[in-house]
């Protein structure tokens, strides 16, 4: 039964110590589970401190729009680009087109010609196989089958000369 | 963000207030998760706030209260077994932890939100009204007669219980 003689002041004085002396129970509350969590929630969001996370947000977005950017004007240059070369394909006449250079050479073989006897080459030729033959001074000098008288001689190219400057006024 | 050493300190100091605290709407390990919750959140926090113990109580608090919503819906098994959870370690040599446990029980919510706010959570009244949503006078009258109440209860105990 309450003190009816007691201030009523003092006895609330009492029972506040009296239920500050009552411990809550701890229950499941640990502090190594909460340092583990709080490490873990931490380590979920990496530099995502004091605001780390918009600017990482920001320079997204603005990388984003740039790539966006430079992709469409890619874009649109290849389809202009791309007109371009269609029309001048249908406009363009064969005039225009490049002509194909035909070779100046031909590839077949080289057709070999008999060389002239009284050239430069062939009297050559034959003056050092004359020499080679140690008895060549007492023979008579070989000379070159005579052409029979019948048939005229062919015309000869004569190569023209500066001198010969009446040959060509004469064409 | 805060240094752990700091938290570790932190939750020494208000772990068991804010479990008696979040045992007001919630049992067990639903009040533990809503501690270990509001611990969390304070680890996001650039900064310790300034009344780190009425910031705590606050968040547990809007916690526990959302979770009480949820928890009318599940099967009232796990309220029976919760019921006898006693929530002190220790009362004193008059009185053991089961039966200090009965006797808050029995206080009506408001006032035994405000004794174990003023008591074991170590908040002013003025930070329990603001708390609550109420004025500083009626923080202090839920006080007394919670207090009152109690003093009845343990003066003269129910036998029944």
């Amino acid at each position: 039964m309450p003190d009816p003689l007691k201030d009523p002041s003092e006895a609330l004085d009492e029972l506040e110590t009296r239920l500050r002396s009552w411990q809550p129970s701890p229950a499941g509350l640990s502090r190594d589970r909460l340092l583990f969590e709080a490490g873990r929630a931490a380590a979920q969001q990496p530099g995502m401190g004091r605001g780390g996370a918009w600017r990482w947000q920001l320079a997204t977005v603005a990388a984003t729009i740039l790539a966006l950017g430079f992709g469409l004007g890619w874009h649109r240059e290849r389809l202009e680009r791309r007109a371009i070369e269609v029309a001048r394909n249908d406009v363009g006449s064969p005039v225009d087109r490049p002509e194909i250079e035909q070779p100046l050479v031909s590839s077949g073989p080289a057709e070999k010609l008999p060389p002239d006897p009284c050239s430069y080459f062939v009297l050559v030729r034959q003056f050092s196989e004359e020499n080679a033959d140690p008895g060549h001074l007492d023979r008579k000098p070989r000379l070159a089958p005579a052409l029979p008288r019948s048939t005229p001689p062919a015309p000869r190219a004569i190569p023209m000369r500066p001198r010969d400057f009446n040959r060509v006024i004469a064409l | 963000l805060i240094e752990p050493e700091v938290l570790g300190r932190l939750f020494d100091s208000h772990s068991r207030a804010l479990g008696l605290y979040a045992r007001q709407w919630c049992e067990g390990a639903d009040a533990d998760d809503l501690v270990q919750e509001a611990f969390l959140s304070l680890c996001r926090q650039p900064d310790v706030p300034d009344q780190v113990g009425a910031w705590l109580h606050r968040v547990v608090r809007n916690a526990a209260i959302s979770a009480a919503r949820s928890r009318k819906r599940r099967r009232s098994r796990e309220a029976g077994v919760a019921s006898r959870e006693a929530w002190f370690s220790s009362a004193d040599d008059q009185l053991d932890a089961r039966s200090a446990t009965l006797f808050l029980r029995e206080i009506d919510q408001d006032c035994r939100e405000t004794i174990v706010a003023r008591l074991w959570g170590g908040l002013t009244f003025d930070q329990i009204a603001r708390l609550q949503g109420c004025s500083l006078t009626t923080a202090h009258r839920r006080y007394e007669n919670g207090l009152a109440l109690l003093n009845e209860r343990l003066q003269s105990p129910c036998p029944t219980r």
